[in-house]
């Protein structure tokens, strides 16, 4: 049989012309595909982003809700650093974020590992726990605030088991206020670190486990060496997206103490409200909702390159 | 082809019915806002707590006796988000012709702010809107001499007292504030939760307890106190009457006068102790007491003036508070002076209290008897020397009356001083 001999030459320029061809038609599907984006990203950044920025520009005036507004530079960001509320607020918002964080992913992961595998009644107990994270959070803040009535049901449990003195103002007691509303925070939130947690340790392998077992790595040793690193990317989203949450928290504690006792709660969120809405000082309200803005999103970078590995 | 042509030939029609449509509808907007037809006044109030708005009551008789074509239409927006509500809709330029609000700029709903960026009409011209305002309101309703509102009704501030629990324990109204202290042990002695209820949570409960105390003590004494205060003369943080008034509360709360745990209290522990009688009394506006008495259907509730350090200087607010205002871009300015006209009649006042369960302004105004369930306050309310209206109204931002009622709990919870809630109302005075 005689072979064809096909021109070297005509190879290349044919294998030439295919790959132009196929770019080309790259080129034009990813074009395609840009302008299906264009209505989603113009509706974005002309609702989202152009909307946040233009209502910025009143951080800078003292526009009080209707009216004309006068530029006032920075007076209003000096005002938030020279008043004591503000920085208590500032503080209680970062303390509430730490603790919401910390606690909702620690008992998130705790859950999801303990509901991984194995139980039996482990879907069912899926559902229990993430059931408040569908709930109003102010429904919810409304239901807890009835318990921690100083003649609530909390305290009525507690005077029947004897401890009496454990009873207080849950919510207006200074000394209690604050980690009350954290612990109601956090257990309506914990469900949903639970379920990212669950989605991340269904990627890791149980036989990589088996294999740590045969090779005599001890349960504690399989989740620190094994489990936890392969769930890293997975607690970057989770801690990212609690931070965030934790820094915007509002509907709870408006519900629960609306800032009180004389602003031992008062977040950043909680104080936006009251000079904007209540106080009409708009432009007070704007330069503080800037400042929580740009400190979530810093805080939301730092912690990502903090937990980020170089591989990731 | 005898399709596509039955096809063009609908076209036309369907075009030409369109012009028709919409010529018939524009002709019906401009009879709508011409003089001769009908005017629709929109009315804004917010929300009444699940009873039928006694505004709708009055708007219902003067849509039905109005002879001008007038129908009012009422808006109940939530107590929440009422005012920014209503802020918004007038930036936007389509507020409601009439709308409700509180006068002075005080209050978180102040009708002044509105004022003073001039967004009402001035009704100083009307002789039935000047002579319907109270004297000691004046200041309240008129901003740069324009007359910015009416008043409804009158509110009377006092406590609210469940009078049944008193005589159980064979108790009168305390006469002095010395009276009061000792009443506060008594009830406890007699296993009562307390004489006060206080809704400690809430800093418009603890402001306005504040302000009763304050009433004996500082404006039964000096009642030019805020004009004194707006041109600087004095401070709160350097008037003794103030330090005195601030004081008192903290020995309330030594005594035992209010429940436990009164600094994380709210309304809704409250109020079933006090139907029951076990809480006496609590500091609330009096109309609440008619509410409060379908509650609790075995007991009387009735009103009682708070006790000054004094029985001559017990002092009673008693604020006409409830205003209606036009919007100066209103289409309709004389349809909704029209249904303002028709609310300053007598009797259409006195209906109207009786629905909201405050003061006839026509007690104020032509010294009429107050109705029978006020008779406890006839004396404050007819002598023009021993009430006012709220003093928080005259107030020039609503965070001064905030800044007391947040300042109260931190006096109850020990985590402030009376000097840093003074200075601390000073400040918001000038912000």
């Amino acid at each position: 049989m005689r072979s064809v001999a096909v021109p070297a030459t005509r190879v290349e320029v044919v294998e030439t012309e295919g790959k132009a061809r196929r770019a080309g038609r790259r080129a034009g599907g990813s074009i395609a595909v840009w302008w299906w984006a264009v209505p989603a990203v113009v509706l974005t950044i002309g609702i989202q982003y152009l909307s946040v920025a233009a209502g910025s520009v009143y951080a800078f005036t003292n526009y009080r809700g209707f009216g004309k507004a006068t530029f006032v530079g920075f007076d209003n960001f000096v005002k938030i650093f020279h008043s004591p509320a503000t920085t208590r607020a500032l503080w209680n918002t970062l303390l509430l974020a730490a603790c919401f964080v910390i606690f909702t992913n620690v008992i998130g992961m705790a859950l999801a590992l303990a509901l991984n595998r194995l139980l039996k009644l482990r879907y069912f107990l899926r559902v229990l726990i993430f059931l408040p994270v569908v709930l109003s959070p102010l429904a919810v803040a409304y239901v807890w605030k009835f318990i921690f009535q100083p003649n609530g049901p909390l305290n009525g449990m507690l005077r029947t088991v004897g401890l009496g003195d454990w009873a207080t103002a849950w919510l207006g007691n200074p000394a209690t206020a604050f980690s009350t509303i954290a612990v109601v925070v956090v257990w309506q939130n914990i469900g949903l670190a639970m379920v990212i947690y669950l989605a991340g340790l269904a990627n890791v392998s149980p036989e990589l486990e088996e294999a740590g077992a045969v090779d005599g790595a001890g349960p504690a040793a399989r989740l620190f060496r094994i489990v936890l690193p392969l769930l890293r990317p997975t607690i970057v989203i989770a801690s990212t997206l609690t931070l965030i949450q934790g820094l915007r928290v509002f509907d709870q504690v408006q519900a629960l103490t609306a800032g009180g006792p004389y602003g031992a709660t008062e977040t950043l969120s909680t104080l936006v409200y009251k000079e904007t809405f209540v106080n009409g000082k708009f432009g007070y309200g704007s330069a503080l909702s800037l400042l929580l803005t740009v400190l979530i999103i810093a805080a939301a970078l730092l912690q990502n390159a903090a937990l980020r590995s170089r591989g990731d | 082809m005898k399709k596509r042509t039955h096809r063009r030939g609908r076209r036309p029609a369907a075009t030409a019915a369109m012009l028709l449509i919409s010529a018939a509808a524009l002709a019906g907007c401009q009879s709508a806002s011409s003089s001769d037809g009908p005017v629709t006044v929109r009315f804004a109030v917010e929300t009444g707590f699940g009873k039928t708005s006694p505004y709708a009551q009055i708007i219902d008789g003067f849509n039905k006796s109005n002879t001008q074509n007038i129908k009012v239409e009422l808006t109940e927006i939530p107590t929440d988000s009422y005012f920014q509500t209503v802020r918004t809709m007038f930036q936007a330029g389509n507020a409601p012709d009439v709308v409700w609000g509180s006068p002075g700029t005080g209050a978180a709903n102040a009708l002044g702010v509105f004022a003073q960026a001039g967004q009402l009409v001035d009704l100083s011209k009307e002789q039935w809107a000047s002579a319907s305002v109270p004297d000691s309101a004046h200041d309240l309703y008129y901003v740069d001499g324009k007359l910015i509102g009416v008043p409804v009704d009158v509110a009377p501030i006092p406590q609210v007292v469940n009078a049944t629990a008193y005589k159980s324990l064979h108790l009168d109204f305390a006469k002095t504030y010395d009276q009061l202290l000792q009443q506060c042990a008594a009830v406890r002695k007699a296993g009562r939760t307390s004489l006060l209820g206080l809704a400690g949570s809430q800093p418009t409960n603890t402001g306005l307890m504040g302000l009763e105390l304050a009433a004996s003590r500082v404006y039964a004494k000096d009642p030019d106190w805020n004009q004194k205060r707006a041109s600087g003369q004095v401070t709160f943080a350097g008037s003794q009457e103030w330090r005195d008034t601030l004081q008192a509360v903290v020995d309330l709360h030594k005594q035992g006068c209010f429940q436990g745990g009164a600094e994380g209290g709210t309304p809704e522990t409250v109020t079933p102790e006090f139907t029951k009688g076990k809480i006496l009394g609590i500091f609330a506006p009096a109309s609440i007491a008619t509410d409060l008495g379908s509650l609790a259907p075995t007991s009387q509730i009735s009103v009682a003036v708070f006790p000054g350090t004094t029985e001559r200087d017990t002092f009673l607010f008693a604020s006409p508070s409830n205003a209606l205002s036009i919007n100066a871009s209103s289409k309709h300015v004389d349809a909704a002076k029209a249904l303002l006209e028709y609310w300053m009649q007598p009797q259409q006042l006195d209906k109207f209290a009786a629905l909201s369960g405050n003061v006839s302004l026509t007690s104020v105004l032509h010294g009429r008897p107050v109705s029978k369930k006020y008779a406890g306050l006839a004396t404050y309310l007819t002598d023009p020397a021993r009430n006012a209206p709220l003093p928080s109204l005259f107030w020039p931002n609503p965070d001064i009356y905030n800044k007391l009622g947040v300042g109260i709990q931190g006096l109850l919870t020990g985590q402030a001083e009376v000097d840093k809630v003074l200075q601390d109302m000073d400040a918001a005075w000038q912000s």
